[in-house]
């Protein structure tokens, strides 16, 4: 697997990171290391086989869809770095 | 008598007995804190009044009899991405900033209930994501065997205070051999439950499938005691299975007779260091010599462990790391313009090197033509290395091997070089993508004197079967202290 300029850019971006020019190289140069070395996965042969994103063998744990937490609206927001009138505030978005 | 080198247990009973005060064990041990952590760094957040305060309440209700855990009254340590309502919560990072957790864990109110009290919030890798816990926003935390030397990681400081009598018990979590790993390099003792045993409601999640809270101590009984306490069903987290009984403690016998060992013969080969391959195998000896039946055998795909769990790991923090955008909690960066600079800037200024290259390579995993790839091929590894597991445990009780390829590293020699970081972990993360339980406890020394860890490796909830082999091989040998006076 070979990681160009345009690769480390895009994982950049989908998780929202800027990278300076020096942080770039490192990036290319740590991404191809471990990317190839992941690879090797390639190895073993795997058709047929299911996908398994969870141990454990349970299916829709399902919850009564009711309300069990009270009034915590300003212990939540304590920990906001900035708010406005009792919510999370944020640059403006729509203009 | 020293308080700060009795274990959790037998602190317990002097409390019970009335020869040890709740608020004279929590004052010994800050006192140790005090003296010591300079030098080793274990402790983020110290939660010297509020213990004080907490004690003399725990104090009040034993004497009304209100606490029938062994445990009340014990001081325990805390890794720092577990919340504790009001105190400090940082996961060892600067993007939490100074984030005050307006609830307690589902472990932390089960200590809480049983009458603990909590010292402080312990050292990690950021976000845990290392083995060295030099990744820390708040400087390395220093082996207590040789501070030239790391503690292992991700729960470094709670391993490493347990070692230097900072603390009698810790919690720490294992994502990838983060409580076994460290507790090896420290000396000390930890497991790493089933998965769906702990609660993780209340454990800031790195990799959610993979993730498990589990106790560190200086010794089996300690670790079980701690385990039977957190283990349990919690609405909260759906992938807590509930199960008749969590009591470890009926496990903690001196008898392995009929005990069928395995051990993969591929975790003796090339990579691991000579004296910690000599260490190990002459405890399975000593498990053989009280009756245990040992054999070698082959643990197919195993190679491919370390490759799958990058992944698997990667791809998860990447989307559980997304809702640190400087709006709700935490860090956010000063100078911005538009809503998307700002989630970029607080991210870029708010993360550190190895939790961006891990967000990164899971942003990269997960994405589209890349998906199949990656992702899904790991996946599907995973699945073949959990049906390797699985035959094995039709022939074997408990699977025998290192913790880790070495002991204890030098500062600094693996931080420069994530690929090699990552092969350390080669002997503990099949365990999380198999979700199995396994416990690492100290075997013996090298050359140099530092610690040794034998990890033995249990079938889903068999928890039982390693805490009896545990317990029995720790019968042979004395507890060895880094703390000399």
């Amino acid at each position: 697997m070979t990681i160009t300029d345009e690769t480390v850019d895009y994982a950049a971006a989908l998780a929202k990171l800027s990278l300076t020019e020096e942080e770039r190289e490192k990036a290319k140069e740590d991404l191809s290391r471990i990317l190839g070395y992941i690879d090797t996965m390639n190895e073993l042969e795997t058709d047929g086989v299911l996908p398994m994103s969870h141990v454990l063998s349970l299916s829709n744990v399902f919850r009564e869809d009711v309300v069990t937490n009270g009034e915590e609206r300003e212990d939540l927001l304590a920990n906001a770095p900035a708010r406005k009138e009792g919510t999370f505030l944020v640059p403006k978005t729509v203009e | 008598m020293d308080i700060t080198k009795l274990t959790a247990l037998e602190l317990g009973r002097k409390i019970r007995e009335g020869k040890v005060g709740v608020r004279e064990a929590v004052s010994a041990q800050l006192a140790a804190i005090e003296a010591r952590d300079k030098d080793y760094n274990c402790y983020i957040t110290l939660n010297r009044e509020e213990a004080l305060r907490r004690a003399d309440a725990v104090q009040e209700g034993m004497d009304a009899g209100r606490y029938a855990s062994p445990l009340a009254g014990v001081p325990v340590a805390i890794k720092d991405n577990i919340c504790t309502k009001g105190i400090r919560t940082t996961c060892a990072s600067k993007i939490l900033g100074d984030f005050t957790p307006p609830y307690d864990a589902a472990v932390i109110e089960r200590l809480t209930a049983a009458g603990m009290v909590v010292l402080g919030k312990v050292n990690m890798d950021e976000f845990a994501m290392g083995s060295t816990t030099e990744t820390s926003h708040f400087g390395a935390t220093k082996n207590p065997w040789d501070i030239s030397r790391v503690p292992g990681g991700s729960s470094g400081g709670a391993a490493a205070a347990v070692a230097a009598e900072e603390a009698p018990l810790a919690l720490g979590s294992d994502t990838g051999g983060s409580i076994r790993q460290p507790s090896a390099f420290c000396g000390v003792t930890g497991i790493k439950p089933t998965y769906g045993t702990v609660s993780r409601y209340g454990l800031i999640a790195y990799a959610s499938s993979l993730d498990q809270i589990g106790p560190i101590g200086r010794d089996v009984s300690d670790c079980a005691a701690m385990l039977s306490l957190i283990s349990g069903s919690d609405k909260r987290d759906a992938t807590s299975v509930p199960q008749e009984s969590f009591d470890f403690m009926d496990a903690l016998k001196d008898d392995v007779k009929g005990l069928r060992i395995g051990i993969p013969k591929g975790y003796f080969s090339e990579g691991l260091d000579a004296q910690v391959g000599d260490t190990v195998l002459a405890a399975a000896k000593e498990l053989e010599k009280k009756g245990a039946l040992l054999s070698e055998f082959d643990l197919e795909a195993v190679d491919y462990a370390i490759p799958a769990y990058y992944v698997i790991a990667s791809a998860e923090a990447s989307s559980n790391l997304s809702r640190y955008d400087g709006v709700k909690y935490g860090f956010r960066a000063a100078d911005y313009g538009d809503l998307q600079e700002m989630y970029k800037r607080t991210r870029t200024q708010g993360f550190g090197d190895e939790v961006k290259r891990r967000m990164m390579i899971g942003a990269f995993v997960l994405s589209s033509g890349y998906y199949d790839a990656y992702y899904n091929k790991a996946l599907k590894v995973r699945a073949i290395i959990k049906q390797s597991f699985d035959r094995a445990f039709e022939k074997y009780d408990v699977i025998l091997g290192p913790t880790a390829p070495s002991t204890a590293l030098k500062l600094g020699e693996s931080l420069s070089d994530p690929l090699k970081m990552y092969l350390g972990d080669i002997y503990t993360v099949a365990v999380n993508l198999a979700g199995l339980p396994a416990i690492s406890l100290p075997c013996g020394r090298d050359k140099q004197g530092l610690p040794v860890g034998l990890q033995l490796i249990g079938r889903p909830f068999g928890e039982k079967d390693i805490l009896r082999a545990a317990y029995s091989f720790e019968r042979t040998r004395a507890y060895i202290s880094p703390v000399q006076e």
